[in-house]
């Protein structure tokens, strides 16, 4: 379980996160979203020990990760937006770097390699970005560490290896591992996340399980003027126009990320009334 | 297994992990490593070789002794500047700072790539170059009719007996050492041009030490009193004899002198762990 409480960061003079308060439990993958600047990567980086809080309190079981004590480090990986590799092969690549993560399955390792059509024998100099970061996430699969962080980890991706990112990153989840995948590419998180996280201005202005949001949230398309007035958020489309609405249905829907962010950035105080009421 | 069960009890050191690292160290890099061992033999053999084809005549134990200092404290305060480099790119930093091993295990990673094998192969490396030019020197004089006493001796460095500057107590050996590790230090705080930045420091540092020992301790005494490295000062009478001389206790002397030599590199090392430890990656 991670514990974040009124956690403060600034670079020089310019504020990024300015108290914020977050739990994330183990079992559940989720999505953390915001624009550019919000201050995504600086909280990954606070969750991994590479910036320190200079306010408030961060806590992942025993540990604290600015200590960067290799207890916690066996249990994090973090794979970043960029990246470096070194000029060697695949297979000895991990085979040095595996015996530090002590949950590490070389077996997954091999299936996550192959599903990704990335043979080990290659030199990971010689892969293209695609094929370097599709390398990189086997392996921070398979080292089953109990905090997983991706920072925009689809980008460089084909369209046929986003869908298999989804595929793996689905089947690799376990009880005792918590994912959280930091991403501008809404549409690739669609049918994977379990909740969304939304930064903004340094604080957390949404934070739901997609459950809850599939019963108090409904996405679809009206062509009537009077339900685009009454809705959280729309936006004209070619078939009429796209609404997010509360949910009167009684049932369930499926969330569509993309409106839901945009609902959360734009109108934010009407849809967080949706889930008071 | 839980993900709490599996905490290790030793956070600090331990030399399983140290030579896992280790191992991933060599791994990553000994192409650079091995091809650089080659580029510094090329450039001895080239000095060596110019040195005994034009001037043959002057090639002697001080060209062995100059060649073999100059060269380790040019290649490993570059070699050493370079040890923290990854630190100074943000995605290689990201990787290093957060592989599960402690800051004293990625320290003494460092040190025993930077400071102990260079030290060993460079020693290696360098004998490897000269006892061959040392034998094909001898032959050149040989076979000019030289007599066998001129001939050349492989050097010792690690006694210095016959340099230029005979020097049993290995001075300059633990001035490398210290100033060797002042560079590691200058990679890990300046991420740009630190092997320019860090020079420049050294410069200000030995001027400022220079500064301390002239003219702030000489404040302090008497006029005309004339100190001699830190240890004692002294007055003349007009006639060039000794008046008066303030010396410090033999004890006092030997644990300063001991420390000015030997123990510049393990105070730098320490601020190097230090440094690592509240080492952030931001932008």
């Amino acid at each position: 379980m991670i514990n974040i409480k009124n956690l403060h960061f600034s670079y020089r003079h310019k504020p990024v996160l300015a108290g914020l308060s977050l739990g994330l439990k183990p079992g559940y993958i989720y999505g953390l979203l915001g624009k550019n600047g919000a201050g995504k990567s600086t909280l990954l980086k606070i969750l991994s020990g590479l910036l320190f809080p200079q306010k408030g309190e961060l806590s992942y079981g025993p540990w604290r990760p600015g200590q960067r004590k290799p207890s916690f480090l066996q249990q994090l990986y973090l794979l970043p937006e960029e990246f470096h590799v070194p000029p060697i092969r695949i297979g000895e690549w991990a085979k040095h770097q595996s015996p530090f993560y002590p949950r590490w399955s070389q077996q997954q390792f091999i299936r996550t390699l192959t599903e990704f059509d990335i043979p080990p024998d290659i030199r990971l100099t010689e892969l293209s970005y695609g094929q370097q970061k599709k390398a990189l996430i086997s392996f921070a699969l398979s080292t089953n560490t109990g905090l997983l962080l991706m920072d925009e980890p689809t980008n460089g991706l084909d369209i046929p290896s986003k869908s298999q990112f989804r595929k793996v990153i689905a089947g690799a989840l376990d009880q005792g591992s918590t994912i959280l995948i930091s991403t501008h590419q809404v549409k690739d998180l669609e049918n994977l996340i379990d909740r969304i996280l939304v930064l903004d201005e340094g604080r957390i202005l949404f934070d739901q399980p997609l459950t809850t949001v599939s019963q108090k949230l409904r996405f679809h398309q009206s062509f009537d003027p009077a339900e685009l007035a009454s809705a959280i958020y729309g936006e004209p489309s070619l078939r009429g126009n796209v609404l997010v609405t509360p949910n009167d249905t009684g049932e369930d829907g499926q969330p569509d990320l993309e409106m839901l962010y945009k609902a959360i950035i734009h109108q934010p105080e009407r849809l967080n009334a949706a889930f008071t009421n | 297994m839980n993900t709490f069960d599996i905490q290790q009890k030793n956070d600090s050191f331990t030399f399983r992990r140290w030579w896992l690292l280790v191992s991933l160290h060599w791994a990553e890099n000994k192409r650079r490593y091995l091809l650089s061992l080659l580029a510094i033999a090329g450039l001895l053999a080239a000095i060596f070789t110019f040195e005994i084809a034009f001037i043959p005549i002057d090639f002697d134990f001080g060209s062995q002794f100059f060649i073999y200092y100059i060269g380790m404290f040019i290649a490993g305060c570059l070699y050493g500047n370079t040890v923290f480099s990854a630190l100074g790119h943000r995605r290689k930093a990201i990787q290093y700072l957060t592989f599960p091993a402690s800051s004293l295990e990625k320290l003494f990673c460092a040190l025993f790539f930077g400071v102990i094998l260079f030290f060993i192969t460079y020693v290696l490396v360098f004998y490897i170059v000269d006892i061959p030019i040392v034998a094909l020197n001898n032959m050149l004089l040989r076979r000019h009719g030289a007599r066998p006493d001129t001939y050349v001796k492989v050097i010792n460095v690690f006694s210095n007996l016959g340099g230029p500057i005979p020097n049993n107590d290995l001075r300059f050996l633990t001035m490398f050492f210290a100033i060797q590790s002042a560079y590691i230090l200058g990679g890990l705080y300046f991420p740009r041009y630190s092997f320019i930045t860090t020079s420049i420091f050294l410069v200000f540092f030995l001027f400022l030490l220079w500064l301390f020992i002239a003219r702030i301790t000489s404040a302090f005494l008497p006029y005309a009193w004339i100190g001699n490295e830190f240890f004692y000062w002294h007055s003349y009478t007009p006639t060039g004899n000794w008046r008066q001389a303030v010396v410090l206790p033999s004890v006092l002397e030997s644990v300063i002198r001991f420390l000015l030599f030997y123990s510049w590199p393990f105070w730098l090392w320490l601020v190097i762990y230090h440094r690592l430890k509240e080492k952030e990656v931001r932008g």
